[in-house]
């Protein structure tokens, strides 16, 4: 067989149909001229155009955040806001980085997930079960598409809450995503339907898993329950530096969301996202959010509890090493009477990681009899690391009942002490107590992604006893 | 115990001005203040020296109509170091108060113990109440916590005392100043225990009827 790059011009060899699917690559930078193109590769309808538009025009108007980490080194004009996904078949499983590669082995995932989620292979080998499992999810009146079909087949559902809940202008990234979104999820569930088995990006044929400025709109109506996952526990290999979702989430009259985010990009990548759901009467929302990759991260799930008795449940996980900053948190506002939240935060540094909570906690006027309580446990591992809290808590309701708890420290000596004692080695003992810690949140993942998450956390803990 | 709060200065700070207070090896310092009024106080506190302590309580009263911001800091720069935080609010009516308490631990003060605590007791329904415990921390070998608690007086609690026959400006007097008591207890100065508490019951009787 001849060897071939994808890119080779030999039109002959490669046949009428390969050229078809040739991808198309933006050029670098950010300009109007890209931002229609965009919009004219996904054969959009001319008011997608003019938002996108409208939404480039904000996000250079605004300025980057004063706060959080120094986000002055991104070059916005250096990057590629959109490729198509079939593109990323031109890498090679050899171009991976080696530590990629090693990770995928050691966690022991198949050969044909690793190269999705590398981007190597674009299908899923199971594509055929899944196939099934959207047929039976449409026979009960579940949308589950991406936002280009989204908008071309079912148009009516999403165009009013699209951008209802985050708008455009509601910070600079995601003004961005606004203006180059591409990928992501679409999901509606009818009244009343519940969603037994988690939903995740795979089921979607054809669909890539994540996207660089994916766009999420999750619809649950009255009375619905759904369980969204997105990510997964093997690192995601990227070349792209900036990654910038969006993630809306309406929750109706008595309708229940969770959310599972287990963020593992590679290490090179500033990952930017805003994610918000609406919470109407009786509604519950909940947030899992694990970030172990990136350079990066900026990331604040929020709920906001417009509904009597609406509640809103956060919990997150934040794993820094190696010069890695993740600036995760959450964000709650109260705005009706009789509403609950609570916030969990998890974060473990070491090896020179840096881990910040960053969180919101706001009580507005007539929200009575709401209350709320915030949780943020951090683990230093070593002197090279550091970890900060940065809650705020405003409240302006006097019937209320508010807690906010923070402990920072490092693993107990007596702990250790014990477990040594035991026969346990150094390392194993810190493991131990390490999963321990971040237990309460492994623990509301599915199955199989507490078994991955739990091994990656001992990859990650590997070689810390030194 | 004698011997310790002989040892130990209390110093109390009744000016508006910001604050800069060092404490040295093996010093051991208590600081109190009282807040109220319109107010925007700043106190910033330096563990210098080894083995260095400090206890920094404060009172806030907020009458009607006051608004107080109140900053802390408690930088640790040496190891072995302790400091205890403690600010507690009352809060009637139309008053607001903003709270920003951060712990910094530098990468040199192995050992620290951080504790901040902030009580907030809303009795005012139109207050508004904002707080930020800030933990910065760069080393590993210490123990850092904070609490804050933000809410109304248990109804429980109004609910005994009202089944006693005290009416509710009274209950609402005994709870107030059972909060300041907890707080005057654990200043080792007798002088400016008196002091403070004529004051106190002063701002606590207008603010309540």
């Amino acid at each position: 067989m001849a060897t071939l790059s994808p890119q080779s011009p030999n039109k002959y060899t490669y046949g009428f149909h390969v050229k078809e699917k040739y991808s198309f690559k933006s050029q670098k930078g950010l300009s109007q001229k890209i931002v229609k193109q965009i919009s004219r590769h996904k054969k959009e309808q001319a008011w997608i155009t003019q938002f996108r538009l409208k939404a480039l025009k904000i996000f250079l108007q605004k300025p980057l955040p004063g706060w959080g980490s120094n986000l002055s080194k991104i070059d916005f004009d250096n990057i590629y806001y959109y490729i198509k996904p079939i593109n990323s078949k031109a890498a090679t499983w050899k171009d991976l980085p080696l530590e990629i590669k090693q990770t995928y082995d050691r966690i022991g995932i198949p050969e044909a997930e690793k190269k999705y989620l590398s981007g190597v292979s674009a299908q899923y080998e199971s594509e055929i079960v899944y196939k099934s499992i959207i047929d039976s999810l449409k026979k009960r009146g579940v949308i589950f598409v991406d936002p280009q079909t989204a908008f071309q087949k079912y148009q009516e559902v999403f165009k009013p809450y699209f951008a209802s809940v985050i708008p455009i202008s509601d910070n600079k990234f995601s003004a961005l995503n606004s203006a180059v979104f591409s990928g992501g999820s679409f999901i509606y569930i009818p009244k009343g339907v519940h969603v037994d088995m988690p939903l995740q990006a795979y089921f979607r044929i054809n669909a890539k898993n994540m996207g660089q400025f994916e766009r999420t709109l999750i619809i649950a109506d009255e009375g619905s329950f759904v369980h969204y996952v997105e990510g997964c526990t093997a690192p995601i290999y990227s070349s792209d530096s900036l990654h910038s979702a969006v993630v809306e989430i309406i929750v109706k009259k008595n309708a229940r969301v969770r959310y599972t985010t287990i963020q593992n990009w590679s290490k090179n990548v500033y990952n930017l996202v805003t994610k918000r759901a609406l919470v109407e009467e009786n509604g519950i929302m909940e947030w899992v959010d694990a970030n172990l990759g990136s350079k990066l991260t900026m990331k604040y799930p929020s709920v906001y509890l417009v509904g009597k008795n609406a509640k809103g449940h956060i919990l997150s996980l934040a794993f820094a090493s190696n010069k890695q900053h993740l600036d995760a948190g959450a964000k709650v506002l109260h705005l009706a009477p009789n509403t609950s939240s609570t916030i969990i935060s998890k974060s473990i540094c070491k090896n020179g990681g840096r881990t910040s909570y960053r969180g919101l906690l706001q009580i507005e006027k007539g929200a009575v009899d709401s209350k709320s309580f915030v949780r943020c446990d951090a683990l230093l591992m070593d002197e090279k690391s550091r970890s900060d809290t940065y809650p705020t808590i405003n409240v302006k309701e006097q019937k209320t009942d508010i807690g906010h708890e923070a402990v920072v420290s490092k693993i107990g000596e007596e702990q250790m002490f014990y477990l040594q004692n035991r026969g346990l080695s150094q390392e194993d003992a810190q493991n131990l107590i390490v999963s321990g810690f971040i237990e309460p949140i492994v623990k509301e993942l599915p199955m199989e992604y507490a078994v991955e998450m739990n091994r990656l956390i001992k990859l990650e803990m590997n070689g810390s006893v030194g | 115990m004698v011997v310790w709060a002989n040892l130990m200065e209390t110093i109390l700070i009744n000016h508006p001005a910001s604050s800069k207070i060092t404490i040295r090896e093996n010093e051991k310092k208590q600081v109190v203040l009282f807040l109220s009024g319109n107010m925007d106080k700043k106190l910033e506190v330096n563990l210098m020296g080894q083995n260095s302590w400090v206890e920094i309580i404060a009172l806030v009263i907020g009458q009607q109509n006051s608004k107080i911001s109140f900053s802390t800091i408690q930088h640790h720069r040496a190891a072995n170091t302790q400091s205890n935080l403690l600010v507690k609010s009352l809060l009637f009516a139309d008053s607001s108060f903003k709270y920003e308490g951060l712990i910094k631990i530098d990468k040199m003060a192995w050992f620290s113990d951080a504790y901040l605590r902030n009580d907030n007791l809303l009795f005012g329904s139109d207050c508004i109440c904002e707080s930020r415990p800030y933990l910065e921390i760069s080393a590993n070998n210490v123990l850092c916590t904070h609490a804050v608690r933000t809410g109304k007086i248990e109804k429980e609690q109004l609910y005994y005392l009202n089944s006693r026959g005290i009416s509710e400006n009274k209950a609402f007097e005994l709870i107030a100043e059972s909060v300041c008591t907890s707080l005057l207890e654990k200043i080792k100065n007798s002088v400016i225990v008196e002091e403070i508490k004529k004051v106190i019951e002063q701002k606590l009787h207008a603010a309540i009827s």
